[in-house]
């Protein structure tokens, strides 16, 4: 049966037209990964969507997708480019940014709001420069390991290590921690040794050793460090990251105590410790020590 | 010349739709990787192989996987010390080969996870003591000989 111009037309348009659809639905909502870790409470929200809805084992995840975890909860996400980040409880990511181009490498841009994260460059060589923000941090990445803490967690570990004194106002909704793990000099497998810059308050420091950590209080504030963490704020930094091995191993994290203080801090040094105190509201000693331009605060080892 | 038109609008679209396909692959790679860690004995497997095949990155990424979905299985988190010292976080290993007991695995799986982490020793260099100086006893001068001639 010959079938006239219109019916072919038709046929044509009906075929078609569904199919463009789906297509440009895909490319407006680009795919950059998918959860290939599920456990217990995960979530996820497209862009613009106003509820998370419960996320699927190897579900797809696009850029601008927020995801998050509950109590007891984690998540990795493996994106294309094999980059992976491992997402511990009440823990909140977005993937800004994603470039990928087999041939000439990549670049990620992603926020973590709150919780604890340990991020892995996908690939070697010196292509690959990723970005990881927190609420008062820029960390710049370069072909490394590194795990952050956001929150009251980080200001516990933080007053853990020496090098942190009680003389730090802290953000309990935004300090944070964030620390190198490698690859170190002398690793294998001809891998890029790691480095990272952590930019806060105008100010960046570098990390280039693994274990080197550096510690960002509260929004405007520049960056404690940096500092090499010791073994056990290493332990409750993975305990965060991996709370079922923390279970296992006897070092989950307790719940952080509350912090009563509010802070009111602005980008200028020396001017922290001074500013919106009142009697009760702050853990600050009586007897403030004199503070410089150069230390606020601080008493940073190395 | 209408069938002309509607077979280069199909083209079209066709080329259009050829992107989704590619990246939808990709994403299937993915998949493969994380349905390897549904189990454990597969998840060691990709592990090794990529430790074999110099992915230690993706390595890692496996053992961690398997960590988070199997946080029981010692040997994966045995593979995950051990190759941390091949990522010169020797520190990092000591801190989960702590949490592990040496008797719930096999001496060779053992030690060959410790060996990967030993350093090896700096090379002895051996130093030869110089023999004594013995006082140089000069040969006997030489006095020119003498012709004696016999008159």
């Amino acid at each position: 049966m010959v079938m006239s111009n219109f019916a072919l037309r038709s046929l044509a348009l009906g075929i078609a037209l569904p199919l463009a659809g789906a297509a440009l639905a895909q490319s407006a909502s680009q795919v950059v990964g998918i959860t290939a870790a599920v456990v217990n409470q995960v979530s996820i929200a497209g862009t613009g969507a106003a509820q998370f809805r419960r996320a699927a084992l190897r579900e797809r995840v696009a850029l601008a997708d927020r995801v998050q975890t509950g109590q007891r909860s984690q998540l990795q996400l493996l994106l294309l480019d094999k980059s992976v980040f491992n997402i511990g409880a009440n823990s909140r990511l977005t993937i800004d940014r994603f470039v990928y181009d087999p041939a000439r490498g990549g670049s990620i841009g992603a926020t973590v709001a709150k919780g604890a994260f340990r991020f892995m460059s996908g690939r070697r060589g010196d292509g690959n420069n990723s970005s990881i923000r927190t609420p008062v941090a820029t960390i710049g990445i370069r072909g490394t390991i590194v795990e952050g803490v956001i929150g009251a967690e980080a200001i516990e570990i933080a007053r853990a290590e020496r090098v942190i004194g009680r003389n730090v106002r802290n953000d309990p909704e935004t300090a944070s921690l964030i620390l190198l793990r490698g690859p170190g000099v002398l690793t294998q497998g001809s891998l890029t040794v790691g480095s990272i810059s952590v930019e806060a308050g105008g100010t960046s420091v570098t990390l280039d050793r693994p274990l080197q950590a550096a510690y960002v209080p509260a929004p405007g504030a520049r960056p404690i460090g940096p500092f090499t963490i010791s073994p056990q704020g290493l332990e409750r930094i993975n305990a965060l990251v991996f709370p079922s091995l923390g279970q296992r191993w006897g070092t989950a994290a307790r719940t952080p105590p509350k912090f009563r203080f509010q802070i009111g801090v602005s980008g200028s040094a020396g001017s922290d410790q001074q500013r919106g105190d009142r009697p009760g509201q702050s853990d600050m000693p009586r007897d403030q020590p004199k503070q410089t331009p150069s230390n606020n605060g601080q008493t940073g080892r190395d | 010349m209408g069938t002309r038109r509607i077979a280069n609008c199909l083209l079209a679209i066709a080329a259009c739709l050829s992107a989704a396909p590619a990246q939808a692959d990709e994403a299937s790679e993915l998949d493969a990787l994380s349905r390897a860690t549904d189990a454990v004995g597969p998840g060691l497997a990709l592990a090794r192989s990529q430790i074999g095949s110099g992915d230690l990155m993706g390595a890692l990424a496996t053992l961690e996987r398997i960590a988070i979905q199997h946080p029981t299985a010692g040997e994966a988190q045995l593979l995950h010390a051990s190759l941390l010292c091949r990522l010169d976080d020797p520190s990092g290993a000591a801190r989960e080969f702590a949490h592990l007991k040496k008797r719930d695995f096999s001496r060779i799986v053992w030690d060959e996870a410790n060996a990967t982490c030993a350093r090896p020793e700096p090379a002895k260099i051996e130093t030869v003591k110089p023999e004594p100086v013995q006082p140089e006893t000069a040969p006997p001068a030489t006095r020119p000989r003498r012709r004696i001639e016999s008159w």
